[in-house]
């Protein structure tokens, strides 16, 4: 840790040093230190590095969560053909709210293509080019990890036999799509057999 | 006379109070601890800047608190948010561990709700945003701005009228 030395007897100064400005922001819930990214420039590249964010992560992950203030359950609900993801917070989960799915983009081949499935039909005149998926997903094994999920199109065919999976923050909003190859000699019950995890060696997340 | 074997440390802050304490408190400023090794023969007398006698009372209280266990009841409710940040430079620079770790929480848990605008003034942080810039970030992040707890930007309350 440096020390400024100072000799003078005035007040302490306003600057705040850096290491201690981390300190701080190590201690902030993650809807505020998204908030605070629009700070300054430092403080934006700072939040989103992700050294920082591993260490902020430990922090959260060491800190004493009261089993019944924090915790919230998600309900996936499969009313109908629909899926619907709910927040349950609260003391006895009593605060409900619901969850916008990502809105994840078509891929410009897929909006060509007439999707049929089990819900209802899409004919591709009705989807223009910068459209958004509108689709709810299956949520691989209901598992979080570090709060993020990952989500599987049930309906969109494969294009260029990809798989399409989604890892997606709830609360951040963030998500990322990713492409599996098939090959072609596996059969679709194969297809289901995917399981994601978290290294923590390489900080990376893991699809096997 | 000081007399070698002394548990007690004199410690003189910025506003020239001498505070005589205990060898094992004086071990927790880390600061304070490098002085006294570094130096050839014993120390009469430490100044400590940047720490005035209200930040010492306050470290003695803690101190007192946290041999006794009760470290949890220390509370800094009654200091403003500045006086807590010159409480915590005051701590930071003595490089007190614990003290700074219960402190850095509470100015974590002030500023929570607080606008971006009072956080630029609190760390005395210029803009260096463009408004472009600017406008891009706050819509990224749209979701953490919301909230009715939240103190509103006060620039951004003008601009919606």
């Amino acid at each position: 840790m440096e020390i400024s030395p100072t000799t003078s007897n005035a007040k302490v100064s306003n600057h705040i040093p850096d290491d201690l400005v981390n300190s701080i922001l190590y201690k902030l819930p993650i809807k505020s230190l998204k908030h605070f990214e629009c700070v300054c420039k430092s403080w934006s590249h700072l939040i989103i590095d992700s050294y920082f964010m591993t260490v902020y992560r430990n922090y959260l992950l060491s800190k004493d969560h009261s089993f019944y203030d924090d915790t919230s359950i998600l309900l996936h609900s499969t009313k109908k053909v629909k899926y619907d993801l709910y927040s349950l917070s609260g003391e006895r989960f009593e605060n409900k709210v619901k969850l916008d799915w990502p809105k994840v983009p078509l891929h410009p081949s897929v909006r060509g293509v007439k999707i049929k499935h089990s819900i209802h039909d899409i004919s591709k005149d009705n989807v223009p080019p910068s459209r958004v998926g509108d689709f709810s997903f299956e949520i691989l094994r209901p598992i979080s990890i570090n709060g993020t999920l990952c989500l599987e199109y049930p309906e969109i065919p494969d294009i260029n036999d990809h798989t399409k999976l989604i890892l997606w923050n709830p609360t951040t909003k963030e998500f990322k799509v990713i492409y599996l190859h098939k090959s072609n000699h596996l059969s679709d019950v194969w297809a289901h057999h995917y399981q994601f995890g978290y290294d923590h060696v390489k900080n990376d997340y893991k699809m096997i | 006379m000081a007399s070698s074997s002394s548990n007690l440390i004199s410690l003189k802050t910025s506003d020239g109070t001498v505070f005589k304490v205990e060898r094992a408190l004086a071990k927790t400023m880390k600061t304070v601890q490098a002085i006294i090794e570094e130096a050839d023969a014993n120390i009469y007398m430490i100044p400590i800047h940047n720490v005035f006698s209200h930040h010492m009372d306050m470290i003695i209280d803690y101190y007192k608190l946290s041999v006794a266990g009760k470290s949890k009841e220390f509370s800094v409710e009654k200091l403003d948010n500045d006086e807590l940040k010159d409480f915590l430079l005051a701590v930071h620079y003595l490089n007190m561990e614990d003290l700074f770790e219960v402190l850095t929480q509470a100015v974590a848990d002030r500023l929570e709700k607080k606008s971006v605008g009072y956080v630029r003034k609190y760390f005395g942080i210029e803009n260096d945003f463009t408004p472009e810039e600017y406008a891009a970030i706050r819509k990224k992040n749209d979701w953490a701005f919301k909230g009715d707890d939240i103190e509103p930007e006060e620039d951004e309350e003008k601009q919606e009228e």
